[in-house]
């Protein structure tokens, strides 16, 4: 028992040290939280058999078309693969809305050569990163077309995106180049921002149970008769007990 | 309060419990048990070519396609709505599938055989166990596991059924005359989810009491694999062998140091059980050994195995109770585990609130996880690692009471074997 509160004393000392330790402890930022927490995964597309594009480099850009089907579109996460160590410099991200290419609604610098070591990719045995892309929530996103764009001025890139040929219904072919290439689309994922409407909210849980009310009417009776053997078990054996 | 209630209102409690969040609450992985065995309840028997060929998938092993193929079979005939959705998962994206207009009845289902599974370790565990106040022990912590509450009815996880062919061979393996079941649970164990091979060199040693018996044993562990396997090979191709070349337990046999450490503690520890069992124990080892034998090579097992899938832990789980019920001591130290284990397993959004995704998707998938909130405060890795850390030393920690335990007086002056 000596031991054990040895133990739970090293935890929670172990614990205060990581949180005093760490920048991010004294840059809660509520705006941050508020802005950035609350999204749910709408394009999930990192799955089947993947494999990698050729490194994206001056002669060599990648373009996929996607349709979120939700409003508030705010976030995609592109897998990337690179080697170590990292010889790419930088890549442009750029979104677009599919019918006009030339205005763009967002873009970025990313800086691969900042992102250490390769790390495995969720449960598969890929190895490269994540890379999360927060974009400004679009709000009628849902249903409309958009397109993002990797590039790079770099001519010895060592990086580019995980690929799969696995249909999804949401993301289109990808464009090497400018040219179509049927069948093949990449990795990733898109989520929006919530829209917290408590009407709304509860709107969607109140008809998902009523189209199925004959099941919730006997799960409701299964709990009241449950409820019921449970009383009736205790009072059983106080009968038994006092005869 | 355990005290004032009954062993029935006990049982009937944990019932309720998991019937109440059964068809509200599921994890993504769910649809994947269900997706492939439906192929077989269709009279597809090519399962495992179909799932590698147009899925780049691995289902599990064959017992467990089988008993969910049946499941499904019966389901289908019964419910119209059932067989429309499970068909229609095939085909359709998990956010889709989460509006489809049977979700609920069908998410039920799905969890029903669960129910079956934990009844059958519920009545091996009552058999193990004579005293009545341990009886009422193990009643009340399967009835209200945390754990198996939370992996099985509530994520929708299916390791109640390798987890019950290992229990049901720890049964057998002392039962005089019955220990060749043991091996056949063994290889149903096996069979359902692959984990359970590391114990067979451990059961032979405990079951077999000469060496023609080992055989016999051997035996009647490889013939069911060796049928099963060689009737889907021919129908299914290589495709049977994708699993192994996908599947994520602790076998990485690379010679860095870590792996080296990691592969000579747990040879250690599988090894110094073996010795107890075999030299020491033999003739005297009871229920209560027996499960501390299972829990030291389980903890052993899963030292560098991933802490984040909460479900591994449901492998150990009926022994950790049947340990419980005996020895009250071993309550708090299952509880402090389960914690570590809930403080790594609540790491994805999927696995935390958004098990509540049946009822409104956008909404529920939206809140953080457990890890992301630590996120804001410490880096994720970190939390991470030091949660592998705290893991690895309990588990060891466990280990070494198991030892302590095993090595006390009790079995000090048993003489030594005559072969």
């Amino acid at each position: 028992m000596q031991f054990l509160r040895f133990f739970l004393l090293q935890f929670f000392l172990l614990s205060a040290f990581i949180l005093a330790d760490s920048p991010k402890a004294v840059a809660l930022d509520l705006n941050y939280i508020k802005e950035k927490t609350f999204f749910f995964k709408d394009i999930h597309s990192f799955r089947g058999k993947l494999f990698k594009s050729k490194a994206i480099n001056k002669d060599y850009f990648i373009r996929q078309t996607f349709k979120p089907s939700c409003n508030q579109f705010n976030r995609l996460v592109i897998p990337f693969y690179f080697e170590n160590p990292n010889k790419t410099n930088s890549l442009t991200f750029s979104l677009f809305e599919a019918s006009n290419l030339e205005k763009i609604l967002f873009t970025e610098t990313i800086h691969p050569n900042s992102w250490g070591k390769p790390s495995k990719l969720g449960s598969f045995k890929l190895y490269g990163k994540f890379h999360y892309v927060w974009i400004p929530p679009i709000q009628n996103s849902k249903d409309q077309s958009f397109i993002f764009e990797i590039k790079s001025n770099d001519i010895n890139s060592t990086t580019g995106i995980y690929l799969n040929r696995l249909k999804h219904q949401q993301v289109s072919s990808i464009q090497v180049n400018g040219q179509e290439l049927p069948g093949v689309y990449t990795g990733v994922l898109s989520y929006c921002k919530t829209n917290f409407d408590l009407k709304e909210m509860t709107e969607i849980v109140l008809e998902k149970t009523k189209r199925e009310k004959i099941f919730f009417t006997f799960y409701f009776l299964g709990i009241a008769f449950f409820l019921y053997a449970i009383k009736r078990a205790g009072k059983s054996l106080k009968k038994n007990s006092s005869s | 309060m355990r005290h004032k209630l009954t062993i029935t209102q006990w049982i009937l409690i944990g019932v309720l419990i998991r019937f109440i969040v059964a068809p509200l609450t599921m994890h993504a992985d769910i649809f994947f048990v269900y997706k492939f065995p439906h192929f077989l309840s269709h009279g597809q028997w090519n399962v495992y070519e179909i799932a590698e060929k147009s899925y780049n998938a691995s289902y599990y092993p064959a017992i467990t396609l089988f008993i969910f193929s049946f499941f499904d079979f019966i389901f289908s005939s019964l419910f119209s709505t059932y067989e429309a959705f499970v068909h229609s998962l095939s085909t359709t994206s998990y956010n889709i599938a989460l509006n489809s207009p049977n979700i609920f009845s069908s998410v039920l289902l799905f969890k029903t055989p669960y129910f079956i599974f934990e009844a059958l370790i519920f009545i091996t565990g009552w058999k193990m166990i004579e005293s009545d106040s341990a009886k009422k022990n193990f009643a009340f912590l399967m009835a209200i596991n945390p754990l198996i509450i939370y992996s099985t009815y509530l994520f929708g996880q299916f390791d109640l059924l390798p987890a019950y062919f290992l229990f049901v061979a720890g049964f057998f393996a002392l039962q005089k005359g019955r220990e060749h079941l043991g091996s056949i649970a063994l290889a149903c164990g096996f069979m359902s989810k692959i984990f359970p091979i590391i114990f067979f060199p451990f059961y032979l040693l405990v079951a077999a009491q000469s060496i023609k018996n080992a055989i016999k044993l051997i035996l009647y562990f490889i013939a069911p694999i060796l049928v099963i396997y060689s009737v889907l090979y021919m129908i299914n191709g290589d495709s049977i062998f994708f699993l192994l070349k996908k599947f994520s337990y602790n076998l990485n046999t690379t010679q860095s140091i870590k792996h080296l450490i990691i592969r000579l503690f747990q040879a250690t520890t599988y090894g110094i059980i073996c010795w107890h069992a075999f030299f020491v124990a033999r003739k005297q080892i009871s229920y209560l050994l027996l499960a501390k034998y299972f829990l030291a090579i389980y903890m052993a097992a899963h030292w560098g195995l991933s802490v984040h899938s909460t479900h591994y832990f449901i492998w150990h789980i009926p022994f950790f109770i049947l340990l419980a019920s005996f020895a009250p001591e071993w309550e708090k130290r299952m509880y402090i585990l389960l914690a570590i284990v809930f403080l790594a397993g609540l790491r994805d959004r999927t696995s935390f609130i958004g098990l509540l995704a049946p009822l409104n998707p956008e909404l529920f998938l939206s809140f953080p996880s457990l890890k992301d909130i630590t996120g804001f405060l410490i880096n994720k890795s970190t939390y991470d690692q030091v949660i592998a850390y705290i893991f690895n030393f309990y588990a060891g920690l466990i280990v070494y009471w198991i030892f302590k335990d095993i090595f006390s007086k009790q079995y000090k002056n048993i003489p030594k074997l005559e072969n």
